[in-house]
């Protein structure tokens, strides 16, 4: 895969569009990046990073022996170091960045889209962009999203980038990777190039999938247990089935027989239907006479009751006149009395008048004139009123104590004023009530005449047994129900337990796949050791003859030692080992085993070495240069300082192995003029305006600008 | 006033006593005119009902003797005293000549079917 042409948008020190052509005509496979720091060379390295997997690190560092990644670069934000350029991010409404890489592959134009784009207003954080990743293969449809980006990877796997996206300041760490006896050597690397880990995953997937398989043989095996037990049981289930099923037989047709006797009955009383008014009447007669019998206790008792006093009416038809007689005499007896007490009352006053009398007048004082005349008169009213006395105490009548006792014996049999009326209601009551009877059992008797005692005997016989028939009918019914419930519920058991044999064949399936995945896992493990075994000898022939390359000094170093835990050594000519190689040497070595491992893995992508010369001497650097850019070759693209590499030197020393090269600058660091069809020194700087002005083409530039231009280098 | 006043005792005859003891109830039977509780009240009622019809009857025959505890004749001595003074009769004898009456009359009603409480009006 070579690439063509990289765009970059907004990204980094690069404000706007940027259209990095790498496509060329001949063979030559270098491609070279020259800046000062903070140019953006790192920038468009981790662009086509960023471009291919949606992510740029920080620096990896290894600590305790373990290797840790770095923390994640934000694409915006107000901290750390952003992706998007600065002033893209405060100034542009929607912010946005993105990366477009075309390259040619076996399968054709290549073309790998990624954009972000804001979407609220100012976005502050990651989550506040949209990110659009679009991907074209060929003449394959386009892919979008996490297909896109397995695309991506189907042509340049992700565990695989550091051995393409080489980072010369982390050639230290790499080489005390492979060194120290505290770290696992480059095991993990040769693992991710042989595709171990997706062996390694495949085996724990194994793992997964033969615990469930085992998981499944044990649940069968239980299965297979209680079928065993079912079996035991179902036989005693069958046989109680078999008589509650037997038993539900009995009860039908204990309920069929009452039923069918109760349909004879109710047909036979079918035959007295005429009948039917009449016995009703009757027993409704029946109803009125008892009812009219205890009416008639009641009336009865109730005439009883009140005849207990028609003696005293009768009593005093007669009493009643002597009763009013001895009031009368009473009344005169009182009368008498009255007069004898007044006349003996006149007769004392008169005797007191007759003795009293002195002849003298009480007011004058004077004789009275008369006075024996008048005594005589008063002695002949004493003798009459005398007379009187005497008749009225001869008079023969009762005493007034007789006539008391004789008016009370008469009073107790007088009768209290309603008796008489009492009495008779009472007897008419009783009287009515025994007509009404004398009725109703004459009706009776005029009905019982027209029914025959047979009949009615019959009927009621029919009704009794109708009744008691219904009674039974109902009871069977349940028995019936209860019956059939039992042999429901027996049925569900042996249902139950027949589910539990069915169910518990033995899982052959399940014990033939714990089998075959037993075995897969044990020729994983065998194929992993074997592959590493190989791979070992592979990465050690492959980077002895880098580095042989590299160094270019056959007699005394004669390759790179890779022993079983993957550690490295460089052989000497003596057959030992170099014992204290050069910072320049470990590096060599270093670089070499990379490649070793680029090449065993077999993907054909370009390779991207920043600051390639950090810890090289000029000797090394040239030779770096002269084993990677060769024809026909991987693209390989370094991204150096000029400190590193001198942009003159190296294009004239590689003329034909550079393919293009780029310098990456400010404004400011230009002092004549830039524009490739122009490069005049006749500029005039304005200190104040802090701009340049080119005298031949009159261009203008900002020195104040912190967008970084991409100018190509004539090669 | 205070003369002497014969007690006696109160009966009846033999056929008398019958029609007294038919007009008493008996237990569990409704439907008959029997409106007396016991034969005393049945005979109080005959001998009131001869007293205030004025219908005394001299019983012949074989005669029956009411209970005197339950029957005391002085109850009546007020309303007879006029007539003992005049018929020198004893007090039961002149009361028992009109239950004797009174059962004549109940024994024509009965005749015409006439219930005896009627005999009232």
């Amino acid at each position: 895969m070579r690439l063509t042409h990289l765009v970059l948008y907004n990204i980094g020190p690069f404000r706007g569009r940027h259209i990095i052509d790498l496509s060329h005509t001949n063979n030559s496979t270098g491609f070279a990046f020259f800046a000062e720091n903070g140019r953006g060379k790192t920038t468009v390295y981790n662009a086509m990073r960023w471009c291919l997997f949606g992510e740029v690190r920080e620096r990896a560092k290894t600590i305790a022996g373990k290797r840790i990644e770095g923390s994640l670069r934000p694409m915006v934000g107000d901290e750390g170091k952003i992706l998007m350029n600065d002033q893209a991010y405060h100034s542009d409404s929607p912010q946005e960045m993105s990366v477009v890489l075309f390259a040619e592959g076996s399968n054709g134009t290549i073309q790998v889209s990624r954009t972000v784009s804001s979407s609220s207003k100012f976005a502050r954080m990651d989550s506040e962009m949209n990110l659009q990743l679009d991907v074209t293969i060929g003449s394959e449809p386009l892919r979008t999203g996490s297909e896109g980006q397995e695309a991506i990877e189907s042509f340049f796997p992700r565990e695989l980038e550091r051995f393409f996206f080489i980072d010369g300041e982390a050639l230290e760490e790499y080489t005390e990777m492979m060194q120290s006896s505290s770290i696992d050597g480059l095991q993990t690397e040769v693992n991710a190039v042989l595709g171990i880990p997706a062996l390694v995953k495949g085996k724990d997937d194994l793992t997964t999938i033969r615990q469930t398989v085992k998981s499944k043989i044990e649940k069968s095996s239980k299965a297979l247990k209680q079928s065993s037990t079912a079996r035991d049981e179902i036989f005693s289930v069958k046989r109680e089935l078999k008589s509650k099923l037997e038993l539900v037989d009995k009860k039908q047709t204990d309920l069929k027989t009452v039923s069918d006797k109760l349909d004879t009955t109710i047909e036979q009383m079918k035959t007295h239907e005429e009948l039917a008014p009449l016995i009703e009447e009757l027993k409704t007669l029946d109803i009125q006479i008892d009812m009219k019998q205890s009416n008639l206790a009641e009336t009865a008792n109730d005439k009883v009751s009140e005849s207990k006093y028609a003696w005293q009416v009768l009593l005093w038809i007669r009493g009643e006149k002597l009763h009013s007689q001895y009031l009368e005499e009473q009344k005169k007896m009182n009368d008498r009395e009255r007069a004898i007490q007044s006349t003996e009352e006149d007769i004392e006053r008169l005797i007191k008048s007759i003795t009293d009398v002195t002849g003298i007048c009480d007011k004058c004082h004077q004789p009275l004139p008369d006075i024996e005349l008048y005594r005589d008169s008063l002695k002949k009213e004493l003798e009459r009123l005398n007379s009187v006395l005497v008749r009225l105490q001869s008079e023969d009548t009762y005493s007034t104590k007789d006539l008391t006792i004789k008016l009370g014996d008469l009073e107790k049999l007088k009768p209290q004023k309603d008796t008489k009326e009492r009495i008779l209601k009472s007897q008419s009551k009783w009287k009515k009530v025994v007509n009404d009877l004398e009725t109703l059992e004459e009706r009776k008797r005029n009905l019982n005449s027209k029914i025959t005692d047979e009949a009615k005997a019959n009927v009621a016989e029919l009704g009794e047994l109708k009744g008691r028939l219904e009674a039974t009918q109902v009871k069977r019914e349940q028995d019936l129900k209860a019956a059939r419930n039992d042999a429901q519920m027996a049925e569900m058991e042996l249902k139950r337990l027949s589910r539990l044999t069915g169910n518990a064949s033995e899982d052959k399936e399940s014990l033939e796949i714990n089998r075959i995945v037993g075995k897969l896992q044990l020729a994983i493990k065998d194929t992993i050791s074997s592959y590493q075994e190989k791979a070992r000898v592979e990465v050690e022939k492959r980077s002895s003859e880098v580095f042989k390359k590299l160094i270019n000094a056959p007699d005394v170093y004669t390759g790179i030692k890779v022993d079983k835990n993957f550690k490295t050594k460089i052989r000497n000519s003596k057959g030992g080992f170099e014992r204290s190689p050069s910072s320049g040497m470990v590096s060599m070595m270093t670089i070499s085993i990379i490649d070793a491992l680029r090449q065993v893995s077999g993907i054909d992508a370009p390779v991207f070495l920043d600051t390639p010369g950090r810890s090289l001497d000029e000797k090394h650097k040239k030779e770096l240069l002269e084993y990677f850019w060769q024809s026909e070759g991987h693209q390989f693209l370094i991204f150096a300082h000029s400190g590193e590499y001198g942009i003159e030197e190296t294009v004239k020393d590689f003329k034909g192995k550079l393919a293009k090269a780029w310098t990456l600058t400010l404004p400011s660091d230009h002092k004549s003029c830039y524009l490739p069809n122009c490069e005049s020194d006749d500029v005039l700087h304005d200190v104040y305006a802090k701009k340049n002005t080119c005298q031949a083409c009159q261009h203008e530039w900002d020195l104040t600008s912190k967008e970084t231009m991409i100018l190509e280098v004539k090669t | 006033m205070n003369e002497e006043i014969k007690k006696g005792s109160v009966g009846i005859s033999e056929r008398s006593h019958q029609l007294l003891v038919s007009l008493v109830k008996q237990d569990g039977i409704f439907t008959y005119d029997q409106p007396f509780e016991s034969i005393v009240e049945a005979f109080r009622f005959a001998f009131a009902l001869g007293y205030s019809k004025n219908n005394k009857n001299d019983k012949t025959g074989t005669h029956v003797t009411v209970a005197p505890r339950q029957f005391v004749v002085t109850e009546y001595l007020e309303l007879l005293r006029e007539e003992l003074h005049s018929s020198k009769k004893s007090l039961g004898g002149l009361i028992s000549e009109y239950a004797e009456g009174g059962c004549e009359l109940i024994f024509v009603a009965q005749t015409e079917h006439t219930p005896v409480l009627h005999l009232l009006e």
